[in-house]
């Protein structure tokens, strides 16, 4: 991949959400304009080198915003950039790390195999082999050359996931968008989750942690953003230097929101 | 009633598990009764389209759903490739394991069946052909309805063969209708069954060799696979795959 166009020009973040009015609904709740609206104006931007945690309650819109930055849903209004671009195009041009909350693996696959091919999609081929290497590490899979062999779909549901997000981090995408990592990962996946998305911002990445675990993502992200209703609530920057607390977080966070 | 003992529980559950299976076979056997495959090739005929049935389908079906507009889209479509350039390289993968398992089945059970003289001896280079062709077209027809279709597309495929077959059938149709504009729109979706025939009767020899039945066949197959690459190009633009994903 070459880096040509691949981040925002100037100060511009490469990740940018303005203004966005999203809403499911096909042609006949068009016409009856009874549209479903999932995000009614939120507004959200992730610098490169960033982790940004998304919070909020159920159906506040977390999924469709990552939709819409992935460029598989469309906005009716509002603004949304990846990389200075419209985000299908960025997608298609360099890539998005994306993990959603509901894994669903190909059957068939074994879990070498879906490794494999992530990485051949991502990565140029003189730097496969490492590649490779650095999937199974991430999936934390160094040592357990048994699950590699077996079929994707017969593993657990935490490897499961652990098997996607190496797939989504594979060829080191610029943007990472993770909808509910920490679900279903046991403790040490928790912690290898918390070191990749250290490592992502370290090598420049602008990652975007949607979560309802605050105690886990205060560990990681430099900002918790709440969204409420389709709507940016409160933005509220985390020093990682600081002992955080999750309670006085949480009160900053949802003081009003209730 | 008894209680069921644990024999008996675990063949219930084998049976409810297959289900599915059963009456996809079901559903075949009734497409045979429908329409009974022509005298010349009968036997080579059955085997050929039971195997394509039993195992084209579902393997292109499969990736269809899961890889190209089901949950495991946005696993491969997050990378930076186009859709369409993706889900064609998917598709030619899928469409070569397809075919070259066709073809092995059908060698292995018209070997089997020759020893055992229930089907006419026949010929790798008229087995090969013929299987790989029927391949190719039924896998593209599952591909074009499964990029529209996220449910009912092997019975809208089944349903599709069969009213090809049923249509097709000599003592069925209407020398009127098929001359008629109703058989040209037919044909764009109905499967070249004549064509076929013409392909399959030019390799035992019974018709002189020509090339615009195999030409048709082969449009035919690339059509479909038009229709389903719009139906995948639609389905990421208007945000269809977000939904099913």
């Amino acid at each position: 991949m070459d880096g040509e166009g691949e981040g925002a020009s100037g100060d511009q973040p490469l990740v940018l959400a303005e203004a966005l009015f999203v809403s499911y609904g096909g042609v006949g709740r068009i016409l009856r304009g009874r549209q479903r609206p999932a995000l009614r104006g939120a507004s959200i931007d992730v610098q490169a080198g960033e982790v940004v945690a998304l919070v909020g309650p159920n159906g506040a819109g977390k999924t469709t915003l990552f939709k819409t930055l992935l460029g598989f849903m469309l906005a009716q209004s509002g603004r949304c950039l990846v990389g200075g671009e419209e985000p299908g195009r960025y997608r298609r041009r360099h890539g998005v790390g994306y993990m959603p909350e509901a894994v669903v693996l190909p059957r068939v696959w074994k879990a070498r195999d879906l490794l494999c091919r992530a990485v051949d999609l991502s990565a140029p081929l003189e730097e496969r082999e490492e590649a490779y290497a650095q999937a199974v590490a991430r999936a934390g899979f160094e040592s357990d050359a048994s699950t590699l062999s077996r079929k994707a779909t017969k593993c657990s549901n935490g490897m499961q996931r652990r098997i996607w997000l190496a797939c989504a981090l594979a060829g080191d995408p610029k943007v990472v968008l993770l909808d509910e990592p920490f679900a279903g990962l046991d403790l040490p996946a928790r912690r290898q989750l918390r070191s990749n998305v250290r490592s992502a911002r370290a090598r420049g990445a602008a990652v975007l942690v949607a979560s309802h675990e605050l105690a886990e993502v205060v560990r990681i992200a430099d900002r918790v953003v709440l969204l409420k209703e389709g709507v940016t609530a409160t933005v509220q920057a985390v020093d990682q230097a600081d002992d955080i607390s999750v309670e006085a977080m949480e009160a900053a966070m949802f003081q009003g929101h209730a | 009633m008894r209680p069921l003992t644990p024999v008996e529980k675990r063949i219930a559950l084998l049976v409810a598990s297959r289900t599915r299976g059963m009456a996809w076979l079901l559903a075949v056997m009734a497409l045979f009764a429908l329409a009974p495959p022509h005298a010349p090739v009968r036997g080579a005929e059955w085997i050929i389209v039971i195997l394509v049935l039993f195992f084209a389908v579902p393997l292109i079906l499969a990736p269809s759903h899961q890889e190209m507009i089901g949950p495991g889209a946005a696993l491969w479509l997050q990378k930076p490739v186009r859709e369409l350039r993706f889900v064609f390289a998917r598709l030619a993968e899928s469409m070569a394991a397809t075919v070259a398992l066709v073809v092995l089945l059908v060698s292995a059970a018209m070997a089997y069946g020759n020893t055992l003289e229930w089907a006419p001896p026949m010929p790798l280079d008229f087995v090969l052909p013929v299987g790989a062709l029927v391949s190719v077209i039924t896998a593209s027809v599952a591909f074009g309805t499964a990029a529209w279709l996220s449910r009912g597309s092997k019975a809208t495929v089944l349903a599709l063969i069969s009213l090809s077959l049923y249509v097709y059938r000599p003592e069925v149709a209407d020398p009127e209708l098929v001359r008629g504009g109703l058989a040209g729109a037919a044909r764009l979706v109905l499967l070249p069954t004549p064509d076929l025939l013409r392909v399959v009767l030019s390799l035992t020899g019974d018709l002189p060799w020509r090339i615009q039945p195999l030409l048709a066949c082969l449009a035919y197959a690339i059509g479909w696979i038009v229709v389903g690459a719009l139906g995948i190009r639609w389905s990421v633009a208007t945000g269809r795959v977000a939904r099913v994903s």
